[in-house]
């Protein structure tokens, strides 16, 4: 095969092609999703104070977070040098396109091959689940940038520089997420692997799973200790109430493994592991195996995110892609049409494109969807100049934390869900309010809340399948429309509730 | 001579650590025990003498009452076990290394007198008045004389356990069962059936005759939370024992092959911890070891990265400290709180003794304890009669004079405890339910106010 001079030179056009293509469809709205408020909220304090906003008056009327802030204060350095606004846009796209370049060196060190680890890097260009979240504020994305370099510079920890650097960014992993188990899981079962295929792995790697696994373990008991008290196993899921459980841990079918991985990649890698194991025994490929299992396994027993788990699944599998390539690569030097594997290449390539690039396309418009309109920002903003923090604010708990944001006035539930004892009632509450036809029970719950504004929009009214909340008609005394907006913009009515008073 | 100082100094380090949690609290002012399990037991006293109810632990209580204040023997009593468990453990260590494993050295057989000394579940059973303490010295004894090839007195102290927790009889009749067949002198002759037929009597004549409460002990929590020390259980096991008992195991697998069924026996006591605490305290126990194994393989191996090496063995210390200290602080601050302690001594001192006190469930073995008083709702009920205990919860909740005043008069309901669990757990707002009821209705009138517990009057 002829060897490519420049990969750099391709890499740095993949890239730019990404990040620009994410940067398109992030700038088509100035907002984020409705859950990056809660990071925007602590990047800016971080900003002003130094210290993340642990004890939020806000967030259900007063309360404690539990969080690990590394990757808030990783947005807050930017914020230094670019607006904020700008800031969060640009570094979670950068981070996300930035895969490329892990995958060309993941794929290089198993192939050792420049062309195949750039044509296993273009595959990485497409993931449809990449780009599910263009505006969000995730820690997903710079967690597992890290688990992956971790993964890279643990495949030669022989170079101090490399120890070094890895110690660095476990720590660093241990305070951006709980990701850090999988790391540490995933290392496990590939010694285990190794041994079972009899395969020698170093001393000094055993040592460093160890070393991440006391690390994680004891770092994650001092900063959930409190959840761990208050929710037990429940931790886990993050206290999600069944409800949101559903959504949030879904049971996952092939075919939407299929739609979120893209076809090609799926397929490769499915086929690196089987060559791995039966036919040339590849250590890289049994560790991508180890932490693609340990993600199945997570997924089906829905101990995982479904979107956090096919993000680092999408990865594995372009990774594993490489070595199926480099099998087939030598497989037809052996015959006498060795031609046909650039057309293989070409072949798979446009497969690719036209499976995964749509899709990844379609994704990243239907993400913008997750963001707000600018006529319910209007209303937040209005909200904050007539009222004040102390006072409490009736809305959906998917729309908590932009309400704390925008309005800097208290909600009664939003989507962290840690160290709340009453998320259930809270939910149930919420929805009794919105959907109840007569008075006194909403009036009941609104005494019990001491809510001051009702905020109602046409996605809440969705939300609830209701068109209007019925009892604010019949006693315009207790529930005074303060603000309604329609002009060609979807409905948003802001009442006040006077009764409670 | 520098063992003997070692180990000494282990020792009053223990002796430190279990001194913590009582110290404190009588600083503070208390004067009674603390953790709820106590307050079982110590309610179940009285009812020892009733053949029915028999149980030896129980029993001796009402032995020892005749010389001593209940309130010296709650405290006195789990200390005194404790430090004996600690000699009890160290000696049936040395019989271990002397007879069945030679290779136990010197480093293990103090590191594992470490982990037992910091261990939450020896420390919480060392300072809270519980049967554990009881069951641990009887089960040592058990285990040490069996080593000792005291046969016949190991086998008696079986048959006492049978009068005791129905779990740790029949673990320990089964320790003492297969050490007879598998490892004593004692199997070729005939007289190990007589030994292993005398307990197992006495645990028949037990179920039979005294019907001695013994299957109480089950845990109706079955849960993870019960597992760690970490999460909030004193009878669990710290997340960084299990680990290092993991490697420990991994490590001596090949070297304890040749003892294959009593690992295989652990692991099954393993599952049965799972409901039953007194299992895990035997599976603390055994882990001990294996920890120390473990740790000893972390120091003494040689590590690539000594960089590496440094941070885990550093790691290790930190966790370990931090569970002890997590330990000593939750059972310092355990209930009953000193208000608590002070409203239901004047309670004791000032209700009519005819009328029962509504509170929050988990207090009822503290009202019927310290102020001598019939508790309306019992946390049991929640198990026993889930109807009943619907029935009085919703009391919290109701703000219907006629419902609540129906309910008080039925079941001669005159006195309300608010306590600060109560008002985050059942009423996180103010004024909601029966707090509205206390404040805005004539028929309840505050009697006395001890800071965080409020003690209130109803006069139908």
């Amino acid at each position: 095969m002829r060897s490519i001079k420049k990969p750099w030179v391709w890499l740095w056009v993949f890239f730019f092609v990404v990040l620009s293509l994410r940067l398109f469809f992030a700038f088509q709205t100035q907002y984020m999703d409705y859950d990056a408020y809660f990071a925007l909220r602590q990047i800016e304090h971080i900003s002003k104070t130094g210290m993340p906003l642990f004890n939020d008056p806000l967030s259900y009327q007063g309360r404690t977070f539990l969080f690990t802030p590394a990757y808030y204060y990783f947005l807050a350095f930017f914020s230094l040098f670019m607006p904020i606004t700008i800031a969060v846009k640009l570094i979670p796209n950068i981070l996300a396109s930035s895969i490329i370049f892990i995958i060309y060196f993941f794929s290089h060190k198993i192939t050792k091959n420049k062309e195949i680890s750039l044509v296993t890097s273009f595959l990485s260009v497409f993931i449809p689940v990449w780009f599910l979240d263009i505006n969000t504020l995730t820690t997903d994305y710079f967690s597992i940038i890290i688990t992956f370099i971790i993964l890279l510079l643990f495949l030669n920890l022989e170079n101090k520089n490399h120890l070094n650097w890895s110690i660095f960014l476990l720590i660093l992993l241990v305070f951006s997420s709980p990701l850090v188990f999988i790391l540490v899981l995933g290392l496990l079962i590939y010694v285990a692997i190794c041994r079972i295929e009899q395969k020698q792995v170093r001393t000094g790697r055993i040592e460093w799973v160890l070393f991440a696994l006391f690390l994680s373990v004891w770092a994650n008991l001092l900063i959930y200790k409190n959840a761990l008290v208050n929710h037990g196993i429940r931790v886990i899921w993050k206290n999600l109430p069944q409800t949101v459980l559903r959504e949030y841990f879904i049971n996952l079918s092939f075919p939407q493994m299929f739609a979120y991985i893209g076809i090609l990649p799926l397929i490769l890698g499915v086929l690196a592991m089987y060559f791995a194991f039966h036919e040339r025994k590849n250590k890289i490929v049994f560790l991508i195996t180890a932490i693609s299992s340990l993600i199945f396994v997570l997924l089906f027993f829905t101990l995982i995110e479904l979107k956090t788990g096919l993000l680092i699944l999408s990865l594995l599998m372009v990774i594993a892609s490489s070595f199926t390539l480099k099998t087939f690569y030598l497989y037809f030097h052996k015959t006498k049409i060795s031609f046909i594997y650039r057309f293989l290449l070409i072949f798979f390539v446009s497969i690719f494109l036209l499976s995964s690039g749509f899709s990844s396309v379609k994704a990243a418009r239907d993400s913008l969807k997750k963001t707000p309109t600018e006529s319910e920002v209007d209303s937040f903003i209005w909200l904050k100049e007539h009222s004040n923090p102390s006072e409490t604010t009736l809305i959906t708990a998917d729309k908590g934390y932009i309400l704390n944001y925008y309005s800097n006035t208290k909600n009664i539930a939003d989507n962290n869900f840690l160290l709340i004892n009453d998320v259930s009632t809270r939910l149930q509450d919420i929805r009794i309010i919105y959907a109840s036809r007569l008075e006194s029970p909403a009036a009941e719950k609104l005494n019990y809340y001491g809510v001051d504004y009702i905020y109602l929009s046409d996605s809440i009214k969705d939300e609830f399948n209701i068109k209007d909340i019925v009892y604010t008609k019949d006693d315009p005394l207790c529930f005074d429309l303060l603000y309604g907006s329609n002009i060609g913009e979807p409905m948003i009515e802001i009442y006040e509730y006077r009764c409670g008073k | 001579m520098k063992d003997k100082k070692w180990l000494l100094a282990l020792f009053f380090v223990f002796v430190i650590l279990i001194l913590i949690p009582p110290r404190l609290r009588n600083i503070q002012g208390h004067t009674h025990t603390f953790t709820y399990e106590s307050y079982i037991h110590l309610n179940n006293i009285p009812s020892a003498i009733n053949i029915n109810n028999f149980n030896l632990f129980h029993f001796i209580i009402i032995v020892l009452e005749k010389a001593f204040t209940l309130n010296f023997i709650t405290q006195a009593l789990p200390l005194l076990f404790g430090l004996l468990s600690f000699v009890l453990f160290y000696f049936i260590v040395l019989e271990i290394k002397s007879k069945i494993n030679p290779k136990i050295n010197r480093n293990e057989l103090f590191l594992g007198m470490l982990f037992f000394t910091v261990s939450p579940f020896i420390i919480f059973i060392s300072t809270a008045f519980t049967p554990y303490s009881f069951i641990m010295v009887i089960s040592l004894s058990v285990v040490l004389l069996a080593l000792k090839n005291r046969l016949i007195e190991s086998s008696v102290l079986v048959a006492l356990l049978a009068f005791t927790e129905i779990f740790s009889f029949v673990i320990m009749l089964l320790f003492f069962s297969f050490y007879l067949l598998y490892m004593s002198e004692y199997r070729k002759s005939k007289s190990w059936l007589f030994l292993i037929i005398f307990p197992f009597t006495a645990f028949l004549l037990g179920l039979l005759v005294f019907n001695n409460n013994i299957l109480n002990f089950f845990d109706p929590n079955i849960g993870i939370a019960n597992y760690f020390s970490e999460i909030g259980s004193y009878t669990g096991f710290p997340v960084f024992l299990v680990i290092l008992f993991i490697l420990g195991i991994s490590v001596n697998w090949k070297r304890s092959f040749y003892f294959v069924l009593p690992h295989l026996a652990f692991f099954a006591l393993l599952v049965i911890s799972f409901f039953s605490p007194s299992a895990r305290l035997f599976c603390n126990l055994v882990m001990v070891f294996y920890a120390s194994s473990g740790m000893i393989y972390l120091i003494e191996r040689y590590w690539d990265f000594s960089l590496l090496k440094d941070f885990v063995i550093s790691i290790i210390i930190f966790s370990i400290v931090f569970s002890t200290v997590f330990t000593l602080s939750s059972l310092t601050t355990e209930e009953p709180s000193i208000d608590m302690e002070k409203a239901l001594l004047y309670l004791k001192k000032h209700s009519d003794p005819d009328y029962k006190v509504l509170s929050r469930p988990q207090n009822d073995m503290f009202i019927k304890h310290i102020a001598e008083r019939e508790p309306a709702l019992y946390y049991e009920y929640k198990h026993t009669k889930p109807k009943k205990y619907e029935e009085f919860y919703s009391l919290f909740d109701s703000q219907n004079i006629q419902t609540t005043s129906r309910i008080f008069d039925e079941n001669d309901i005159k006195y309300i405890i608010i306590d600060e669990k109560s008002r985050e757990e059942i009423w996180p707002r103010p004024l909601k339910g029966l707090l509205f009821l206390l404040h805005y209705n004539e028929k309840f009138i505050k009697i006395r106010d001890f800071n965080e517990v409020e003690l209130w009057e109803y006069n139908p």
